[in-house]
């Protein structure tokens, strides 16, 4: 039979590894924000005109703005801009800029967002509040599901190698972000963290139902060897962890393809939180879990 | 138990309780389908209206309602600036603003616009939500309007403007230099100043002295002819002006005396016109330099002479008649010459003094602020204190002799109070009904208005009319607000994102279905079922509710489509293991859902207290995901668990000793 326990140095060093790398990633680069937490004013406008290049489109507005907006071509005839935070006045100006461009053509503001500095503080402080929020909760949450679980390992124990394992499904999508913002731009924004919100939750779902055998075994035998233990309960539910993701893998596939553009990003960190998630629930944090248990019995 | 049926497996639940369980699934899921999706039914009832002729009714259609980012319109956050409200009463007042800028909205007849207050931290907000709206501009512009509806009447202003005029004042001409400093920008990118004279609009300010436009003749002394001005600030506003020729010219200071007869210009004299020269004759000897001021003061007919002594200050020739100019022009320093006859009478003229004065010609472009001029309207009108405060409404109403729109007002109590007096004092005269500023209607007052009611009459179409009236009503903004974030969603992009998210559903939930059957045969093609009522079920409490769906909303009821499958994913994967140890289908399936239920409870107990944390601290948006997300989770908990272990068993008679329906043949 197939051994997560055996093999758990292959298993620690791959996600130790990709650990690594995403603080790495992160460290050196950081995150590209978005302007909900930087404050900033964003247009997605569509014309009938000539096709130009991004630089021209931005080119024409530094007179307007006092500074060049990143301009940003999408899809066929259809130009995103990021600039500063601008009033109502200026906006109306720079849409009037923008239609003055040689050949341009006629011009369909998509979209318009701006937000003020205060409201972009605010809302980088409640993602903030929010991961912290999650993460607290969750914690108290496992450690009262399990319990009634004492023995080998205590039940707040569960809970913190949940948490360690949600922390590795956060870090990876995060270190896949920085290194995508910045050589192609994604940005950080509400929504990326609402996709880590709902990765953490989605780890935790699949980390319980792997932790919920070892505490039914626990409970039949309690005498038994508690890494084979935990062994015989991760191929158990082996099965039901990969095909549960691969439903959900499949709808977010089937949002990332044909969903449109503007939740395509939201939807990526989804689908590399459900990978990472399913990843280290199995290969991670049920080793981590023996691991401990060992410690523990060697300390004493 | 007593009408129990004889049992056909070893499942210890009566036939009858299992049929019944599913049958109100059944019902539970048409009702749900028929509010979800009221269209397939009443298509379908009027198929069956026309070959039967029974009627089976209509069911009301009510819309999903849909975020900005689906349908288009946009969402806009105000701060409200409480500062000058006590802390104890600002609640009510950001809610009066807040009634305001309903008013307001409503009138643009957009549909269901949403208006709220919200407190973060110590800011308030006002949040305007405004579907389909076709001109945001527009609609920015109505909301920050205040209209100012004030009485005035004649008579000198005392030549102070109010703190609000003084802020407008302060406002026009910081907006007039930016413009001005935005347009010189074109100049020093190399524009000819004839192009920028013409994009600008600009104007020949002619020969401009140092009197009338003291920094611009400043500015034209110190530079050469051709020469381009920067922004100029003056009184007026910001200039930008290229200089033209200096012409210099004579300025004489001189006094007169006018000895005017009957028929000539403006003269009230009854002497005849000889009479007149006569008298001018007279009194030429008598006059000296000394003398000249005071002599005028008892003999110049000019009006006003009497407390001038006949100064006519400083003079260019083209201000003067030509026969009084070519004199006094010609005259010496301190010479005394007349009688000089022009239309208006026999003058004496004393040239005190004359000078060279300089002017260049200007043109440019100006780019004008408002001044205090502009609210005191040279003195002629004068506050009342009468204003759009007082007013208690306005509505349109039509003159009964012309069948012209008029805007009557109705005021409140102390209104009327004043509204009185200011027609008593001013029988016989005009009163000035200024809005914003400029006045729209001066009506003579016939008698004194005592019953607070008083007409505007201001050449008004029907929709201006209309237009006034609603923002009279509407009212001023208690506090002031600010535009701190806006989202403007095109129509166009949300209906693509709608149909894509929907195109993007439907394939998901078609990959999930055919995933389903293809490993978990029967069972799967069971939960699929159950998978069809739990969409059906759960658009039908969006609905209901309502949920306003949104992409990431989508996005979430989507994903619980995935996450609904987990709990039959749990059960089956238990039924597989249970039947490897031997046991029936039935039986296996009877132990497999009780020992599944912990794992489900616990792990979807996780993503709840997400969502939860979600919705609280989450912005609208995140809030429509969470939303969405723990409403899926919850009826995923019913239909996965209660109606795929109702439809297993039922079928379980059927399928005793068919394990392969179950699992792959090994």
């Amino acid at each position: 039979m197939f051994s997560v326990i055996k093999t758990k140095k292959i298993w620690f060093s791959f996600s130790g590894l990709l650990f690594v790398l995403s603080v790495a990633a992160v460290a050196i680069w950081g995150f590209k924000y978005g302007i909900d937490f930087t404050g900033g004013s964003l247009i997605e406008f569509s014309a009938t005109g000539t096709r130009h290049e991004a630089t021209v489109v931005g080119n024409a507005l530094e007179g307007v703005l006092g500074e060049k907006p990143h301009a940003q071509q999408l899809g066929s005839n259809s130009y995103i801009l990021r600039m500063k935070f601008i009033d109502e006045a200026k906006h109306q100006e720079v849409l009037e800029a923008i239609k003055k461009i040689k050949d341009i053509g006629e011009i369909r503001e998509e979209r318009f967002e701006t937000v003020g500095p205060t409201v972009s503080s605010e809302l980088k402080s409640r993602a903030i509040w929010s991961m912290f929020a999650v993460l607290g909760a969750i914690i108290i949450y496992i450690a009262w599901a399990f319990r009634e679980v004492s023995y080998p390992l205590a039940a707040w124990k569960f809970g913190v190698v949940a948490v360690a394992a949600l922390l590795h499904d956060v870090f990876i999508p995060a270190g896949i972000f920085a290194v995508l913002g910045h050589f192609k731009g994604y940005e950080v924004d509400t929504l990326f963290v609402t996709a880590m919100l709902t990765i953490i939750g989605f780890s935790v779902h699949d980390t319980i139902v792997t932790f919920d055998r070892v505490r039914e075994h626990l409970r039949q035998t309690p005498k038994a060897e508690f890494a084979g233990l935990v062994d015989k309960s991760v191929s158990e539910t082996l099965g039901r962890s990969i095909n549960t993701s691969l439903t959900v893998l499949l709808v977010l596939l089937a949002v990332y393809l044909f969903g449109g553009e503007s939740i395509k990003q939201f939807n990526l960190v989804l689908i590399i939180g459900v990978i990472a998630g399913t990843y280290s629930s199995i290969f991670f944090a049920c080793p981590l879990l023996v691991v401990w248990n060992n410690l523990a019995r060697s300390g004493k | 138990m007593i009408g129990m049926k004889p049992r056909t497996t070893n499942s210890a639940i009566p036939r009858s309780k299992v049929r019944n369980g599913l049958i109100a699934v059944a019902v539970v899921a048409l009702l749900a389908a028929g509010y979800g999706f009221p269209g397939v039914y009443n298509k379908a009832s009027d198929a069956v209206n026309a070959k039967t002729g029974i009627t089976l009714g209509h069911i009301s259609v009510a819309p999903f309602r849909l975020g900005l980012d689906l349908r288009g319109g946009a969402h806009l956050m105000y701060d409200v600036d409480t500062s000058g409200v006590a802390e104890s009463e600002r609640a009510s007042a950001v809610e009066g603003a807040r009634d305001v800028i309903e008013r307001r909205v409503n009138a643009f007849g957009v549909g269901e616009p949403i208006v709220q207050t919200t407190k973060v931290g110590e800011i308030w907000r006002v949040l305007v939500e405004l579907p389909d709206v076709h001109d945001v501009r527009e609609a920015i512009a109505q909301i920050g309007a205040t209209p100012t509806l004030e009485f005035r009447e004649q008579g000198a202003s005392d030549g102070t403007v109010t703190p609000e005029q003084q802020k407008e004042i302060d406002g026009s001409s910081k907006q007039a230099k930016d413009l001005a400093v935005a347009a010189l920008q074109d100049l020093k990118k190399g524009m000819s100043f004839d192009e920028f004279y013409k994009k600008n609009k600009g104007q020949d300010f002619g020969n401009v002295i140092q009197k009338d436009q003291a920094d611009l003749f400043v500015w034209a002394s110190k530079n050469r002819q051709g020469a381009v001005s920067d922004v100029i600030e003056t009184a007026q506003g910001n200039f930008i002006v290229q200089r033209g020729a200096e012409k210099k010219e004579p300025i004489v200071t001189s006094r007169h005396i006018l000895l005017c007869w009957k028929d000539a210009k403006n003269c009230e004299s009854t002497l005849t016109k000889a009479e007149a020269e006569q008298k001018a004759k007279e009194l030429l000897p008598k006059l000296n330099a000394q003398n000249f001021a005071d002599l005028a003061k008892v003999n110049s007919m000019e009006p006003g002479a009497n407390t001038s002594g006949g100064d006519l200050g400083e003079m260019r020739s083209a201000q003067l008649v030509k026969p009084f100019a070519d004199a006094l022009f010609g005259m010496k320093n301190g010479e005394i010459k007349g009688p000089i006859e022009t239309e208006f009478g026999y003058h004496l003229i004393y040239k005190v003094s004359e000078r060279q004065e300089s002017s260049f010609a200007l043109r440019g472009a100006m780019f004008a602020k408002k001044t205090a001029q502009d609210f005191l309207l040279g003195g002629q009108w004068r506050a009342t204190g009468l204003s759009g405060k007082q007013l208690e409404k306005a509505l349109v109403e039509f003159d009964q002799n012309v069948g012209e729109p008029t805007v009557a007002l109705q005021f409140d109590a102390e209104g009327k109070e004043l509204f009185s007096q200011i027609t008593k004092r001013n029988i016989e005269k005009p009163v000035g009904i200024f809005l914003d500023g400029e006045l729209i209607s001066s009506p003579n007052v016939r008698e004194a208005i005592l019953d607070g009611r008083a007409i505007i009459s201001g050449n008004f179409s029907i929709d201006t009319a209309k237009q006034l009236v609603e923002r009279l009503n509407a009212g001023a903004l208690p506090l002031p607000i600010k535009l701190v974030s806006q989202q403007t969603v095109g129509a166009t992009l949300g209906v693509k994102s709608l149909e894509d998210s929907a195109k993007a559903g439907a394939i998901g939930f078609a990959l999930v279905l055919i995933f389903l059957a293809a490993f978990y045969r029967l069972p799967g093609l069971l939960a699929g079922g159950a998978l069809i009522v739990y969409c059906v079920i759960v658009l039908a409490i969006f609905k209901f509710i309502p949920v306003t769906m949104t992409l990431a909303g989508i996005a979430g009821f989507i994903l619980s489509i995935g996450m609904a499958v987990d709990a039959n994913v749990l059960v089956f994967e238990r039924t597989r293991e249970e039947l490897a140890t031997g046991k029936t289908p039935a039986a296996a399936l009877e132990e497999a859902f009780p020992r599944a239920w912990n794992s489900i409870r616990d792990s979807n107990m996780s993503s709840l207290i997400t969502c939860a944390i979600l919705f609280w601290f989450g912005s609208s948006v995140v809030q429509g995901f969470a939303l969405t997300l723990a409403i899926g989770i919850l009826v995923s908990l019913f239909t996965a668990y209660t109606v795929t272990r109702l439809m297993l068993r039922f079928l379980a008679p059927y399928i005793a000793n068919k394990p392969a329906l179950f699992v792959q043949s090994k």
